[in-house]
């Protein structure tokens, strides 16, 4: 019998875990899925999410605001693990979806999506407690180096993790890297998940995280007339609206991920591009379940009673 | 958008897991962004926990090594995977070796580590009932028994974890020197030598000393947990149909006696195993031998009550007369105030099964005995069960017992009882439902919870104030709350003759200032109109449900949860003049998407409420409102009320085809989302059965346009839509009287550029078309192949994607040759695996039929040999410039 994606998919929307075999299976055929991926997917018309960061049941939420595949495209800018309590779940959820829908779900790589940083941040130690031993987390990193790193929306949206890359003038150049493998420290490829817009500057410049750049407006602006296009989506910061759009239009930040780590109080979004272009940021609130299964029930086994509305014992009398 | 005005990004990378951190010095931590390391795995780390890489090991070699670890989460991830894993070990070694292995995990000294075992040991438990044969008193050769639970203490040498050089990559093949874990393994007791021909036996007692040990953690949640075990344990023996009868009579035996009334008897068995000789190993530290022996065997009895309270209704009446009313019977002499505590909560959960005679002459005595008790605790139990016992007994004694109970325990000097005493008068006087009539100091009483009878109630409405209940002084801000809780049954029980006798109690309690006293009240507004009728609703009840209307979201929500229901409580007239503001209604929970879907989720029981006219004008609007909003499951939920508007409407001619008409006027939406509405709604009428003619009659022709929509999603909707009406019967199943709008849409939709679409219509071509089809298919995915692109890609279904597919296959040379060899490899080997298995020469459809959904509509992916491709073709393309 072969591999039945809508079972994992049913059972992963229930929060349940797959068996470690499973997603071995399912790893492995997604690689080979990604492999025939270019370096710049084209797609139409996706709601588009920004980082997750193991929020489960915030992904579940933004399903139930954007609408379940295949009836919606989605397209999804990394940053699926580390931070949140559930990354196994999520990755998972969204490795099945890609696999059962591979033109419905885009996938592309954030700067998480590496051994190194999930070994920092939450992802290597999930899978350890969650599986008992590494594999899954081998599998999964495995996987990871097949993910595209940029997205082109209906011809008019470049959509990438983190921003842009001095040595990157033209997408062709990303079409050409060799993407198959870690993250590196430095590079074309490390500038495209690690860096960020600068409001305050015209031009490339260090970062402050330590890698990728910091690019500003004037960059922005001849990115897009050499490859002819409108408008810069990504991800990888913070919003407390959920959102944020800067140079007059022409880049927005999307972010996913409500009340970040659980305590940061902030908004997040979704954003709907409309087969002509139109962008609407749908913006949304921590799904309530994560009050029910958060980080204050972690430790206790002991289930919150959900609140009793009013009496009830009346009704079997009746 | 403005730059200025939009929120400064904030860096996120940088959140330590530090504790306290509120969120201002987060973000500002944040924005320092302090640049991630990069470094390398921390590898030293990763090599304990990477010694137990699963592959290599069988089920039974994982068990013991990770109950053996060093590392507590391998233990704790052992305590919660047992129950799958014991599944692949043959039965002699489960009893021989994991058994013991139970008890140690049970008596894990990590706290985490129990409590992950304790709410899995029944399945595991089970597992050996379910698998292996049941003899009593094997003593010597089964393992568990006989208290043995402490006699196998954990291993002093764990395993040791042991420092591997690390190499720098993760190796590609798994072959590696042996590492002494894996040499450890060695000393398993030899297993092949294990002679596995005969079953061994089980005592049934085998768990009961880990049973009892678990049931008396000093950890409450892990002891709760094992309760709970129990209690499955039992549900399953006395309801599980394969269990043979003898087994089951003796595991019935032994929990109830030897788990239940066993812990009760700690003192007496510890006395009895003293004089037997059992495997000791020297080991000290048993249950029995616990320094404070005394107090563990109050501890037991404590938790034998508690679980007689538990298994009560599970049991039945038979067991609990025989059993458990003798144990309560011992307890009126009972020392220890806590376990009369659970002792008269027993009382109240047996009362609830047991016939009157035993009531009376059995649990009553021992009721007045503990109402009296010189601890509060105990009398605080009697007063919690004093419904229970009520509900059981004739009117009369009820009525007597009801008043003097209330008396006794709401004049009690314990604060704690008289609260009590608060918590259960609703409760109580819902025992007198529907008959009875309730005794007045009963209603007095309930009424006294609420706030102080306003004498003033234009002094508060003039100042707006809900202080209105602050007149005393302090007052307990539960008392409204339980008073609130307890409104519905209470009025339910009294009538509505008496409403005017409530209605000013109710009225302050309306205006109390604790959100959930308003909520509990909104969410029972409508069980209130209905007992009180519609003129009184309308006198009374309506301004109350217009002020929830504007109050707080929690509020609000209850309110929602039961619109239709209280709108129903309105004369019909009244019910009319309010349609119009249903508008006002949403617009009020804008900002709430789940409040708005609240609202949608009534809306078929609104539209059943009103006369055709008035679903057209008022509530068909809402609706359309509905299924235009910004989140997916509103319009969900708006879609799926259609089939009840449309079945409202069907006799009124001219209303049937209004609504029709605004339905088909979604086929030509501009926005895209509102074409798959209407495929949608039309999806929603299929599948509530509405007429196939009328179906044909005024749908298809719409939706056969939809066949090409530009959008992808449109035709999804559709290919399914028309895949589910080929599908049942009462449509088009029969292919040869399917109308031609049919027939052409799933033509088309098969020939569609996307697989999706096809995937969900083709199944429904003839045999002709499909053979056509494949073929047609097979040489597209073999052409796209040789263009090294993805068979079926999503650039086709723009009209302007052809430049992007050049532009993709002109600048990635390198790589498109070499997934080019690697999807001719797939094809070829498939092809080759296919004529291996016989299947080519059947019918070539069978060979992609049997693959289908997910081989068809993934074709160049799924079948893939994991095994043809090695790591060395993953490198594809020259090094970044």
């Amino acid at each position: 019998m072969g591999l039945d994606l809508d079972a994992c998919i049913s059972q992963l929307l229930q929060k349940q875990l797959l068996a470690e075999s499973l997603i071995k299976e399912i790893c492995e055929k997604t690689k080979e899925l990604l492999m025939n991926e270019s370096n710049c997917v084209s797609i139409s018309a996706p709601v588009t999410v920004g980082d997750i960061h193991g929020q489960f049941y915030d992904l579940i939420e933004i399903f139930r605001i954007g609408g379940y595949c295949p009836s919606t495209n989605y397209l999804f800018l990394g940053d699926y693990v580390d931070r949140g309590l559930f990354s196994v779940e999520t990755i998972s959820l969204l490795t099945c979806l890609k696999l059962r829908y591979p033109h419905r779900v885009q996938l592309v790589r954030g700067n998480h999506e590496s051994r190194a940083v999930t070994q920092t941040y939450g992802f290597y130690t999930e899978c350890v407690r969650k599986y008992g031993s590494t594999n899954v987390w081998h599998y999964f990193t495995d996987m990871f180096d097949y993910l595209t790193l940029s997205v082109v929306i209906d011809d008019r949206i470049f959509c990438v993790h983190g921003g842009l890359s001095p040595s990157i003038h033209s997408i062709d150049q990303i079409k050409i890297l060799d993407r198959y493998r870690e993250i590196p420290h430095e590079g074309p490829m490390a500038d495209l998940v690690w860096s960020d817009p600068d409001p305050d500057k015209d031009e490339f410049a260090i970062s402050p995280r330590g890698a990728g750049y910091t690019f500003g407006g004037l960059v922005v602006k001849k990115f897009l007339e050499i490859n002819n296009m409108e408008h810069i989506l990504r991800a990888h910061q913070l919003c407390m609206e959920g959102y944020q759009v800067l140079y007059d239009d022409r880049l927005s930040t999307v972010w996913s991920a409500p009340n970040y780590c659980y305590r940061c109080g902030n908004m997040a979004s979704i954003l709907e591009v409309g087969v002509d272009g139109q962008r609407f940021f749908n913006v949304f609130d921590a799904a309530p379940e994560n009050d029910r299964d958060g980080p204050s029930q972690q430790t206790s086994l002991e289930k919150k009673v959900s609140d009793n509305v009013y009496i009830t014992f009346f009704f079997y009398l009746v | 958008m403005a730059e200025n005005q939009d929120p400064l990004p904030v860096r996120e990378e940088d959140l330590e897991d530090g504790n306290e951190l509120d969120s201002e010095d987060l973000l500002a931590e944040m924005a320092e962004g302090v640049p991630e390391h990069l470094s390398d795995v921390a590898a030293e780390e990763m090599e304990d926990e990477e010694l137990l890489l699963d592959d290599s090991l069988s089920p039974l070699e994982k068990i013991f090594l990770y109950v053996k670890s060093d590392l507590v989460f391998h233990r704790v991830f052992i305590a919660k995977e047992l129950p799958s894993l014991i599944r692949d070990v043959e039965i002699s070694e489960a009893v021989e070796y994991v058994l013991p292995l139970m008890n140690s995990l049970g008596t894990d000294p990590e706290d985490h580590v129990r409590e992950a075992f304790a709410p899995e040991v029944d399945k595991i438990i089970w597992f050996y009932y379910s698998h292996c044969p049941l003899r009593e008193n094997t003593s010597d050769n089964v393992q568990g028994d006989n208290g043995s639970i402490n006699s196998r203490p954990m291993t002093p040498q764990r395993p040791q974890t042991p420092q591997r050089p690390h190499t720098p990559q993760r190796p590609q093949t798994p072959q590696r020197p042996q590492t002494p874990i894996q040499q450890q393994l060695q000393q398993l007791p030899a297993q092949p030598q294990t002679p596995t021909s005969h079953l061994p036996y089980l005592s049934p007692a085998a768990f009961t000393p880990l049973l009892h040990a678990l049931l008396l953690d000093q950890n409450t949640s892990i002891a709760a947990a094992a309760q709970a075990a129990v209690q499955s344990l039992v549900e399953r023996i006395l309801e599980e149909p394969d269990v043979n009868p003898k087994e089951k009579e003796l595991l019935e035996r032994e929990t109830l006696e030897g788990v239940v009334l066993g812990i009760g008897k700690l003192d007496q068995e510890k006395a009895k195993r003293e004089d037997l000789e059992w495997d000791a190993d020297g080991d000290d530290t048993s249950v029995g031998a616990v320094a404070g022996g005394e107090e563990e065997a109050e501890l037991g009895r404590m938790t034998m009550m508690t679980l007689i309270s538990s298994l009560a209704p599970i049991v039945g009446p038979e067991k609990c007369a025989r059993l458990f009313v003798p144990e309560l019977d011992k307890m009126s002499d009972e020392p220890v105030f806590y376990v009369r505590k659970e002792a008269a909560l027993a009382v109240g959960s047996l009362a609830g099964i047991l016939p009157l005679d035993i009531i009376t002459s059995k649990l009553l005595p021992i009721y007045d005995h503990f109402s009296t008790d010189a601890i509060w605790h105990v009398r605080r139990s009697c007063c919690l069960v004093l419904a229970t016992i009520c509900s059981r007994l004739p009117e009369e004694m009820k009525a007597e017992r009801a008043v003097k109970g209330i008396e006794l325990f709401a004049g009690d000097v314990s604060r704690s009882v008289r609260s009590a005493a608060g918590e259960i008068i609703g409760e109580l006087i819902a025992t007198f439902h529907p008959n009875g009539k309730v005794p007045e100091s009963l209603v007095q009483h309930f009424l006294s919870l609420g706030p102080v009878r306003e004498s003033t109630i234009g002094i508060t409405n003039v100042t707006g104030s809900a202080y209105n209940n602050t007149g005393i002084g302090q007052r307990d801000p539960e008392r409204p709350v339980i008073c609130a809780y307890n409104f519905p049954a209470v009025v339910l029980t009294l009538g509505e003759s008496r409403w005017d006798d409530l209605k000013e109690t109710y009225f302050s309690l309306t205006r109390d200032m604790q959100i959930k006293v308003r909520r509990s009240l909104a969410c029972s507004l409508h069980e209130i109109a209905k007992v009180i009728g519609p003129s009184k609703t309308e006198r009374d009840l309506l301004s109350v449900f217009r002020s929830y209307l504007d109050d707080m979201d929690e509020v609000k929500s209850g309110l929602m949860e039961h619109l239709a229901d209280f709108i129903e409580c309105l004369p019909l007239n009244t019910r009319n003049d309010y349609l119009p503001s249903l508008n006002d209604v949403w617009d009020g929970v804008n900002h709430q998407w789940r409040l708005r879907d609240e609202i949608a989720k009534q809306l078929p029981a609104l539209c059943r409420l009103f006369n055709s006219q008035n679903v057209i004008n008022h509530i068909l609007p809402l609706t359309i409102r509905a299924i235009k909003d910004d989140v997916a499951s509103v319009r969900e939920t708006a879609v799926s009320s259609f089939p009840t508007l449309f079945q409202v409407v069907r006799n009124d001619e001219s209303c049937y085809n209004d609504m029709i008409k605004r339905v088909c006027e979604f086929a030509s939406d501009n926005k895209f989302r509102g074409r798959v509405v209407f495929v949608q709604i039309c999806n929603a009428l299929v599948s509530t059965d509405y007429p196939k003619e009328e179906f044909a009659r005024h749908f298809l022709n719409d939706l056969e346009k939809l066949a090409s929509d530009r959008v992808i999603n449109v035709r999804i909707a559709l290919a399914r839509l028309v895949g589910e009406l080929c599908r049942m019967e009462q449509y088009y199943q029969d292919s040869s009287s399917r109308p031609s709008q049919i027939n052409n849409m799933l033509r088309r939709l098969a020939d569609d550029t996307d697989v999706d679409v096809r995937g969900f219509v083709f199944l429904y071509l003839t045999p002709e078309e499909r053979s056509k089809f494949i073929s047609s298919t097979i040489q597209a995915m073999a052409e796209s192949a040789e263009n090294g692109l993805a068979p079926i890609s999503e650039e086709n279904d723009l009209d302007n994607g052809g430049s992007i597919t050049q532009e993709t296959h002109d600048s990635t040379p390198i790589m498109t040759n070499v997934n080019n060899e690697e999807k001719h490899d797939t094809e070829k080997s498939k092809e080759s695996r296919d004529m291996e298995n016989g299947r080519e020469n059947d019918d070539p459809l069978d060979a992609i039929m049997g693959e289908i959904p997910i081989a068809f509509i993934r074709s160049n992916v799924i079948e893939v040999d994991n095994n043809s491709r090695s790591s060395s073709s993953l490198m594809v393309s020259s090094p970044p410039p």
